[in-house]
Order: structure tokens, then C-alpha cells, then sequence
């Protein structure tokens, strides 16, 4: 049998025809539930300001800050998450009960959702895209240190780390190490060195981008 | 490891697909397990290859369709610029699992949880869903220990499926590596999974 397979990757093309460009599906079903008049633009428009704008990495950030600088609330938030973290006037939809994990010089700990892209809209906003990938979702649980150390993150050899996996309705927030040397300065700046992959597990606090949003 | 791709939206499609299909879920009436249970109905081939929000505004047209709002070829026949109507496709609702009348997921269990921290289970490696599940693959048939008791919840595999809240019990239960990949669990960690208690036996 002869396979003389010099364009193997146009081969697989054929076989695999790209599906219908998704933004035109899109706006299909956007037209049929307008003329249905089940939603309106506005309706679509206040969605993506909800999720894009009003929530997002500073609310998590604050959660920490606060952490950071008063034992008694470390202590409520690490007791029970949910509950603190709505001290700061944040909860609702993929936070309905938070736990939150807290890194020490022993351990560090890692956010994942195998099954699908679960992740703490409240107090992070929507995931980062490589948050959703296949790689991620598998290796994180496989091989985290390879993964922390993809992300620039190296941990010492005895560190134990623990990776949570949001396989039910709880939501995991890590409450990173305090970075050296920033020690004295106020709540409100505190919370500009806490960056959303430090929350989720995949940098130190410091070291991330700061901010990163969308 | 995608480490820089770390946006939310990369093009102004995928923040519109994100907010129709949402807006669709809720015209659609389903609850967020079925919604689930939908992503995981696409195309396994596609599913690894095609962006996460096409898989989103596929699946808003799934949980349409299946709810009965628009007939099956609607959204094809609008892609094709066809204008005729439903009468020859007409909509028809094929699936219950509607959204909850009480807020969140969270429930009373009226049974006393059946395993307590510190207790070894077994990942029930016999466990056959009726389609939609939360029990990661990667677990079944392993042992691990009840970190904590994490509360009752809506139990994911009925309600999907229109077959009730029936709620159960959840744990963190604890993995080591070396009980995971024993052939292969590199320099150690433990992954903790949150597990419904129908997924857990004794050890």
C-alpha cells in the first residue's frame, strides 16, 4: 500500500471544513431574538459592561489588601470567604460560596477547572483566555510546577503545592505572600501590587500584571 | 502553555457571543448544569479546535433550539439569508431542566453528611451518568481524604436533566500525586477536587 502523503496537513483540511465564522452566528441569533423581541441591544450591551467593566481582578485585589494589613480579617476570610470577601460589598453569580487558600513559605496553592473554565467572577471578573485552554485545564493538575514555572513562578523544593479544581459550585481565591519591602505602605496601594494571577496561583504577588483585566 | 495569551476577549465577537448566548440561556430557560451539559454535547473534534466563545454561541443556539424559541434550522436559515418562517420547522421544547425557584445552588441535605474530614473514600469508578457529570475523570476509582465538608448543593447529574435539585453533600477531598499518576507523579503535590456525595464510596 503506498502512502505518498506530501500534503498531510492539507489532507486533514479536507476532512476538517472550517465550521461557520461564529461572529456571523452571532449576529444571526442576536436578530432572531431581537425581531422575537425576547432581547434588545441594550439588553446585550449592559451584559458586556457587567462582565467587562464593573467586575474585575481590583475587587480581589482589595479582598487581599485588607488581608494583608488587618490580622482579624485574614482570619474571617481564611474561616469563611464568602462572608469577608461581602464585607467588601462583593459577592453574587460564581461566588456563591468562596474559599479562600492562603500561600505561606510551605505552601503554595494553584486554581483550576478541569471540567470547563469555573473561575471567581466577583472577585476576579472573567477568566483570562489560557485560564480556559486544554493545556491548562489538563496540566495544571498533572505537572504544576512546570506549569508555575511556564508562568516565571519557581518555588523552592519543599514548598508542598496544592492545586484546587472548581469541579462543583465553590470558588477558590489565593490569598498570595506579601511581597518584601512594600511593608509600609497604605491599604489603597497595597492592593495595586496584588495582580489577578497572583489570585489565581500562577505568580507570586508582585510579579504579575498588575491590573490585567481584558 | 498559552501564558500570554491572557485576554477575556480577543475580538468585539466574542464579547457579543458571550452576552447573546447568555441572554439566550435565560430565553431558553435553562438552568446552568444543562447549560453545561450542552458545551460538553458539542462536536468532540470541535471542541478541541475552534475558539471558546464559538463554542459558547453554538451552544446558545443548542439551549434555543432545545428550548423551543426557534425552530432547529432557524439560525442556518438566517445565516443563509432565508427568509421563510418556522411553519415547516416549527419549534418545539425537548428538554426540562429549567432554572431553580430558589436563588444560588446551594441547599438543606435532610440526611447528616455520610463521610466527615479526615475519612479515606474512594472515587466511585462504576458511577454511569445519565449524560451531564461533575466527576472529573482523572479521580474515578482513586482514593483521596475529606479535606472538609463543603456544604449541600444542587446534585448536577439530575438536575441537568430536568430530574430534579435532588441536593446531596459535597467534599474537598484530597489527591497525592503519587495515589493520581503512580507511574509517573513527579515531585509530589496533592489536587484537591470538590466531589458530590454519590461519587464517593468508603475505603
Amino acid at each position: 500500500m503506498s502512502h505518498d502523503h506530501d500534503h498531510d496537513h492539507d489532507h486533514d483540511r479536507h476532512h476538517h471544513p472550517r465550521p461557520t465564522d461564529p461572529a456571523i452566528r452571532v449576529e444571526a441569533i442576536a436578530s432572531l431574538l431581537i425581531e422575537a423581541g425576547l432581547i434588545d441591544e441594550a439588553r446585550i450591551d449592559a451584559v458586556i459592561e457587567r462582565y467587562e467593566t464593573d467586575i474585575g481582578p481590583l475587587n480581589g485585589a482589595k479582598v487581599v489588601a485588607r488581608a494583608w494589613v488587618d490580622p482579624d480579617y485574614r482570619q474571617r476570610l481564611l474561616s469563611d470567604g464568602t462572608a469577608a470577601i461581602a464585607e467588601l460589598g462583593f459577592g453574587g453569580a460564581q461566588g456563591e460560596k468562596m474559599v479562600v487558600v492562603e500561600n505561606t513559605d510551605q505552601v503554595h496553592n494553584l486554581v483550576v477547572c478541569t471540567l470547563c473554565s469555573c473561575y471567581p467572577w466577583p472577585v476576579l471578573g472573567l477568566p483570562p483566555s489560557w485560564y480556559k485552554s486544554p493545556e491548562y485545564r489538563a496540566r495544571a493538575v498533572r505537572e504544576p510546577r512546570a506549569v508555575l514555572r511556564e508562568f516565571g513562578t519557581e518555588l523552592a523544593d519543599d514548598v508542598e503545592v496544592r492545586v484546587w479544581d472548581s469541579s462543583a459550585e465553590i470558588r477558590y481565591l489565593v490569598l498570595p505572600q506579601r511581597p518584601a519591602g512594600i511593608e509600609d505602605l497604605p491599604e489603597q496601594e497595597l492592593a495595586a501590587h496584588v495582580g489577578r494571577d497572583a489570585m489565581i496561583g500562577v505568580r507570586m504577588a508582585g510579579s504579575d500584571q498588575i491590573g490585567a483585566n481584558s | 502553555m498559552p501564558v500570554d495569551d491572557d485576554v477575556i476577549f480577543h475580538e468585539d465577537w466574542e464579547r457579543r457571543a458571550f452576552a447573546v448566548t447568555q441572554l439566550a440561556q435565560v430565553a431558553a430557560g435553562f438552568n446552568t448544569d444543562a447549560f453545561r451539559y450542552g458545551i460538553e454535547r458539542e462536536d468532540p473534534d470541535l471542541y478541541l479546535r475552534i475558539p471558546y466563545f464559538d463554542k459558547w454561541i453554538r451552544n446558545g443556539e443548542r439551549m434555543l433550539v432545545e428550548g423551543g424559541v426557534i425552530g432547529p434550522t432557524a439560525v442556518t436559515r438566517r445565516i443563509a439569508g432565508d427568509s421563510t418562517g418556522d411553519a415547516e420547522d416549527p419549534p418545539r421544547r425537548t428538554t426540562d431542566a429549567t432554572p431553580p425557584q430558589a436563588r444560588g445552588a446551594r441547599r438543606q441535605v435532610d440526611t447528616e453528611p455520610q463521610f466527615a474530614a479526615g475519612d479515606t473514600v474512594r472515587v466511585r469508578s462504576d458511577h454511569v451518568p445519565i449524560g451531564h457529570t461533575r466527576l472529573p475523570g482523572f479521580v474515578a476509582g482513586r482514593v483521596g481524604v475529606v479535606d472538609f465538608v463543603n456544604d449541600g448543593w444542587i446534585y448536577p447529574d439530575t438536575h441537568a436533566h430536568g430530574q430534579g435539585e435532588a441536593p446531596v453533600w459535597v467534599y474537598a477531598v484530597r489527591f497525592v500525586s503519587t495515589e493520581l499518576w503512580p507511574d509517573d507523579p513527579g515531585p509530589g503535590h496533592a489536587v484537591y477536587v470538590d466531589l458530590f456525595e454519590p461519587y464517593l464510596e468508603q475505603s
